[in-house]
């Protein structure tokens, strides 16, 4: 499903970063760093999930984006706990990592802000699955902002469906980052 | 001042005999529950729990003294029904729901021209409530007793000591967010808030402690809207059928951001003889309400109603009602509930009437709250009234 709207457009960093100083499995940093995700249940039920932790990797051809998933939370401690534990077995799969091919960007020029759509592959609890991600990358002087969303089903990457006392949580949702690449 | 005297019949009508009912805290979007379903057998919010709602107000309402073993412990056994005594005959609550509410309450109250404060005991609440569901289909009824008040909901006919049913309807989930009814059903309209003297729900006559109608009801929950429509066919604990209104009430709310969400109300009935105005009135109440919660301690909920009401040459007046409220969670479990309320059902500037309210709602155990209230009400026609209330609950 093609995106709209902001981009998960670390992608656009990427391109840039490569083509002025090249090096294989550069990690850049980055700040103000925020990924959720967007889940829906019956009943008006919904639930963000957030984490400050990513990590930007520059691998020459391609961007990795890393995102750890031990500290994400929902806000309630028990449905953390099962997140974690239960369906998405983050003692067996730490991380959720989207993989971008840097060809298929395009960098905004500085003082430029660029929306763009492109493909990923997303890897979560072990499955690789492609993904169409919408992007907005802003070239500032304070650095790269990058904003992205994409959508993703639960069962595609082999992960239990939650639910709980009776209240099933929707299998798909929405992710979303938004992040500063340091200058 | 004849809508004056009204308003404060309803006022004290409803806090000295219009019992209380049970939990609904619209405030609960400060957890992201926008809708009300997941918690309650209500889709609009209110009354019997799920088991879901019951592990949440283990889980997010009531205080933690540090006695869980970790704070993402499991929600206990003490969350089920009558704290889980009857958890050893099994499970059910796939199909059957149970619960039940007590209230009481001690009340003192006071006016500005008599320096005597009065005090009284009041049972608000002694209510049984059940649901039996089988596949798509669902039988629901409460049953209480009223020492007084509540004749709107009473099942006997008698001056006082009264049984009483709230709700009793059978419904049919057509999907997982569409669910029809029909019986005694609470009327959507505004926030669906425990505080039944507020103004906005007494000048709407839309309080969840015997505002009910029989009539037929869908109630829509989706992801970023709901929404219920009731036909009323009347509220037939009224022997007389002169009195019976008959019309709609309906709602809808929208949330266009986490923890945000605006609606809009309407109401429309019409009775050859109105039980408060005695005449044939239509009556109609229409407005806007919110709720958004910018941190998760801090709810803000507003409603702001225009109300009909007849005039007494003849044809129709407009009035207003609105309350402004915050909710404070200052620790887990302990609530500070400031707040503000107009209303003005007359003619002109003097019939205006307002209020002030400061609470403590205090989620201090399993299944039981305890909550104080003080109020200073200045309505026309009259002394200035002081309340203080405070009042025990318990859930089963």
């Amino acid at each position: 499903m093609r995106l709209k709207g902001s981009t998960f457009a670390a992608v656009n960093c990427l391109l840039l970063i490569g083509s002025l100083n090249a090096r294989a499995d550069e990690v850049r940093r980055t700040d103000q760093t925020k990924v959720t995700f967007n889940a829906v249940g019956p009943g008006g039920l919904r639930i963000q999930g957030v984490t400050a932790d990513l990590e930007f990797r520059d691998s020459g051809n391609f961007i990795t984006i890393v995102v750890p998933l031990k500290n994400l939370s929902t806000g309630i401690d028990l449905r953390d706990r099962h997140m974690k534990e239960k369906y998405l077995e983050v003692d067996k799969h730490p991380n959720a990592t989207l993989v971008i091919e840097k060809a298929t960007l395009k960098f905004p020029k500085p003082g430029e802000r660029l929306k763009q759509s492109c493909s990923g592959t997303l890897e979560v609890h072990g499955v690789k699955k492609s993904v169409s991600i919408g992007s907005e990358v802003d070239n500032t002087d304070r650095g790269i902002l990058v904003a992205g969303n994409f959508h993703m089903n639960l069962k595609e990457h082999q992960i239990e469906v939650p639910t709980y006392l009776g209240v099933t949580v929707k299998p798909d949702m929405t992710v979303g980052a938004t992040f500063r690449l340091e200058p | 001042m004849a809508h004056a005297r009204v308003l404060r019949r309803f006022f004290w009508g409803a806090v000295l005999l219009g019992a209380f009912s049970a939990q609904a805290y619209p405030w609960m979007i400060r957890h992201d529950y926008i809708g009300c379903a997941a918690c309650h057998a209500d889709p609009s919010g209110s009354g019997l729990l799920t088991a879901y709602g019951r592990a949440q107000s283990e889980l997010l309402l009531q205080t933690n003294y540090g006695n869980r073993p970790r704070p993402d412990a499991e929600a206990t056994a003490a969350s089920h029904f009558l704290w889980g005594l009857l958890d050893g005959l099994g499970r059910w609550d796939d199909w059957l729901l149970l619960g039940g509410g007590l209230r009481g309450a001690v009340l003192g109250s006071g006016t500005s021209s008599a320096p005597r404060i009065d005090t009284r005991y009041i049972q608000m609440q002694a209510d049984l409530y059940g649901q039996v569901s089988f596949q798509k289909f669902r039988a629901n009824a409460s049953l209480g007793y009223a020492a007084q008040g509540a004749q709107l909901a009473a099942i006997t006919n008698r001056p006082d000591k009264n049984l009483i049913s709230r709700e009793h309807w059978v419904g049919f989930d057509a999907s997982d967010a569409l669910l029809i009814r029909a019986g005694r059903i609470n009327l959507p309209f505004g926030l669906r808030n425990v505080e039944h003297t507020a103004a906005v729900r007494t000048a709407t006559r839309t309080d969840i402690s015997s505002g009910q109608e029989y009539g037929i009801a869908a109630a829509y929950t989706g992801e970023s809207f709901r929404g219920e429509l009731m036909g009323i066919v009347g509220n037939f604990a009224l022997q007389d059928d002169r009195f019976r209104e008959r019309g709609y009430s309906g709602l809808i709310e929208y949330s266009p951001l986490p923890r945000t969400a605006i609606g809009m109300s309407s109401l429309v009935t019409h009775a050859q003889i109105d039980r408060i105005y005695r005449v044939e009135t239509t009556r109609q109440a229409h407005g806007l309400f919110g709720r958004t919660a910018p941190i998760r301690p801090f709810v803000l909920l507003a409603e702001a109603d225009v109300v009909s009401s007849p005039k007494r040459t003849g044809g129709t007046q407009w009035g207003y009602a609105g309350l402004f409220q915050a909710d404070i969670e200052v620790l887990r479990g302990l609530h500070l509930v400031p707040a503000a309320e107009v209303v003005n059902l007359g003619p002109n500037s003097s019939t205006l009437g307002w209020g002030l309210w400061g609470t403590v709602n205090w989620f201090f155990a399993p299944h039981a709250d305890i909550r104080l209230d003080f109020q200073r009400n200045d309505y026309p026609g009259g002394p200035v009234l002081y309340l203080g209330l405070i009042n025990l609950h318990v859930f089963l």
